[in-house]
């Protein structure tokens, strides 16, 4: 009760906050474990394929499209709870895209500039920090540890990705050749 | 005061011990009780960890024995807050009658061992608190009347008598709220316990809490009780319950390490980065580097592996390639780690180069004719098909290891080839064989091929 809360929480404040944080991390490989997440955002991939496909025909854009779209899904999969997924989920518009290939490719011609100049001024670890957080969609001005819980995240649900990708397209492609073949689990 | 507090905190346990006995129902076992807390008085250290209060008792034991000749006195005289409080006309005459009957025994020692014990019965460690507050449950009347009688404060607050009541008022001013728990010994009652401790510094109030809530336990055989001397007594009582109990509040760094903010604000930072550095290095296999740089050069590889994955799947996925899925399914089902997804990725890829039957020759001859001219469009031919090359040798193991996953698939023999153990380092020899029939040397091709899988593993 009251009293009792009051003293576990002066004895151990320390531990909880030590727990809290580790509570953090770990969930989030455990998460994207799960293969009712991987049934879940299988089917939320389905309903945002059958779209595409109505709505993109063309080669290149149709394949584009399909890799936002997978995106998209698996950014809702992380319920909002990541940088990475709500930067996902909030940029994805056809300008914005061109916008970051006009950025990219000004940024290059800046750096081709400045190569020549000695590379050991920014510290390694903190030059690739940076391209981690290039990486990683909206992870670029994030400090080194929030960067790599993000990353850490991040990983996970892309491996869940290529796993219910790849048996979705199994599913799909047994569907197509006519076989009687049994679904994988 | 060391040896004091570590005495009263040895009578805790020992008056635990005797509760236990007191549970047991006899009355006379007072005596016994009160004897044997001065003789274990100092062998039990251990059992008072949450030894909240510890430079408060010693206060309290000081005004305890300053105090308490004088207040027997008053024991006698204070009668209606017993009857108030008990509710019970039996309590109090019996209370009368042990009064009397127990003062006599009571020289110095005795009573301050008495005086003890009913102090750690009161501001007892927090493991004891529980066991405590079921055998207080279960005293005999007559035990919590004597526990009353002995505790019985001449500070004044009336109305928060009980037996423990004496520690209390005493050192840890709050004898005023012992009465609330008397009203209702539950959670609400800790709640009016914290109201009434509003000023008080934390400290004395956690001591004040935790006696008052043993109080609690016990004043439950009294009944309800009035509350009205509540709120008076705890100004008062607060205010010389803070300025007994130190603050004790303070920031323990490790021993060895500097205390100063800024190295703790470091440490904790590496800390945390060191712990990330672990969880990421169990998810990116390959992760048996110890350097930072080179760990994270691992995982900037392997992010932008599966981000290339993802992109070859969105590709496959539409109309031509279906035919890529069984085998990288095959192996990414099987819910292995990203290094097998990766083989596997590259594998299935591979495997679309034998899918299409009548695609394949076709497939096979154009690359090779690209292959002549140059290596980069042929790449870039084999890509727009979400095909890549990769050395027979590593393509026949894998298909090898993925025919033994999936023997139910060979019933798709003829569409996809792959599953098959035989047909893929056919299809990988055919595919050699079109290239040396193409002009160009088995082993240039196969040097090419995996100088190509190379340069398609590292984009």
């Amino acid at each position: 009760m009251v009293i009792s809360n009051l003293e576990g929480e002066i004895a151990s404040k320390e531990g909880e906050r030590k727990r809290k944080r580790k509570g953090e991390v770990r969930p989030s490989q455990s998460k994207w474990r799960l293969d009712s997440e991987q049934k879940t955002y299988s089917s939320k991939l389905l309903e945002a394929l059958r779209c595409v496909r109505a709505g993109a025909p063309a080669e290149p854009s149709r394949t584009r499209a399909v890799r936002e779209a997978a995106n998209r899904a698996l950014a809702m999969a992380a319920r909002g709870q990541t940088r990475w997924s709500r930067a996902i989920l909030s940029s994805r518009t056809l300008k914005l895209t061109a916008a970051k290939r006009r950025r990219a490719a000004a940024s290059r011609l800046k750096r081709s500039g400045g190569a020549s100049q000695e590379k050991k001024r920014p510290p390694a670890i903190q030059r690739k920090a940076r391209v981690l957080g290039k990486l990683v969609p909206g992870c670029r001005q994030l400090s080194f540890p929030k960067l790599l819980e993000e990353t850490s995240d991040y990983i996970a649900a892309l491996e869940m990705q290529v796993r219910a990708m790849s048996a979705l397209s199994e599913i799909l492609s047994s569907i197509g050749s006519g076989s009687g073949a049994p679904p994988p689990a | 005061m060391n040896p004091s507090s570590r005495e009263m905190q040895g009578m805790a346990s020992s008056a635990q011990i005797a509760l236990q006995d007191l549970q047991n129902g006899q009355h006379h076992h007072h005596h016994q009780q009160i004897q044997n807390p001065s003789l274990h008085g100092g062998h039990f250290d251990h059992a008072n960890d949450g030894a909240v209060g510890g430079t408060g008792h010693d206060d309290f034991l000081d005004q305890m024995l300053s105090s308490l000749p004088s207040g027997w006195a008053d024991l006698g005289n204070s009668k209606s807050p017993w009857d108030l409080s008990s509710g019970d006309p039996n309590g109090s005459s019996v209370a009368g009658g042990n009064k009397e009957v127990n003062y006599a025994p009571y020289d110095e020692s005795s009573l301050l061992a008495a005086r003890l014990r009913q102090h750690q019965i009161s501001g007892g460690s927090s493991p004891g608190v529980k066991p405590l507050m079921l055998q207080l449950n279960n005293l005999q009347q007559s035990q919590q009347m004597l526990l009353q009688a002995m505790g019985r404060s001449p500070t004044g607050s009336g109305p928060g008598d009980s037996g423990l009541l004496l520690p209390l008022t005493l050192g840890s001013g709050g004898a005023g709220e012992v009465d609330v728990p008397f009203k209702s010994p539950n959670s609400t009652g800790g709640e009016g316990l914290y109201n009434g401790l509003g000023g008080t510094i934390q400290r004395a109030a956690q001591a004040a809490t935790q006696q008052q809530f043993h109080h609690a336990q016990q004043a439950q055989n009294y009944g309800g009780a009035p509350a009205t001397g509540v709120p008076p007594p705890s100004p008062a009582a607060a205010a010389s319950g803070g300025a007994a109990a130190p603050p004790r509040q303070r920031v323990r760094a490790r021993r060895g390490q500097a205390t100063d903010p800024h190295s703790i604000a470091e440490r904790l930072r590496r800390e945390r980065i060191a712990e990330r550095m672990k969880a990421l290095q169990e998810l990116v296999p390959n992760a048996n580097k110890t350097d930072k740089a080179s760990m994270l050069d691992e995982i900037i590889d392997y992010v932008k592996f599966l981000q290339l994955q993802v992109k070859v799947l969105s590709m496959s996925r539409l109309g031509g390639a279906a035919a890529v899925a069984p085998l990288v399914a095959d192996v990414s089902s099987e819910g292995q780690g990203g290094g097998t997804a990766r083989n596997g990725g590259a594998n299935g890829i591979s495997a679309a180069a034998a899918a299409g039957n009548d695609g394949l020759t076709v497939t096979e001859q154009q690359v090779a004719k690209l292959m002549e001219e140059d290596m980069g469009s042929a790449m870039q031919y084999l890509q727009g098909k979400g095909l890549c090359l990769m050395p027979i040798s590593l393509a026949s193991a894998i298909s090898s290891a993925t025919c033994h996953a999936r023997p139910p698939s060979g019933a798709r023999h003829a569409s996809n080839p792959v599953d098959g153990t035989p047909s893929s380092p056919n299809m990988s020899v055919l595919t050699a064989q079109s290239a040396m029939a193409n002009g160009v040397g088995g082993g240039v091709g196969d040097g090419s091929r995996t100088k190509d899988a190379a340069s398609v593993s590292k984009p």
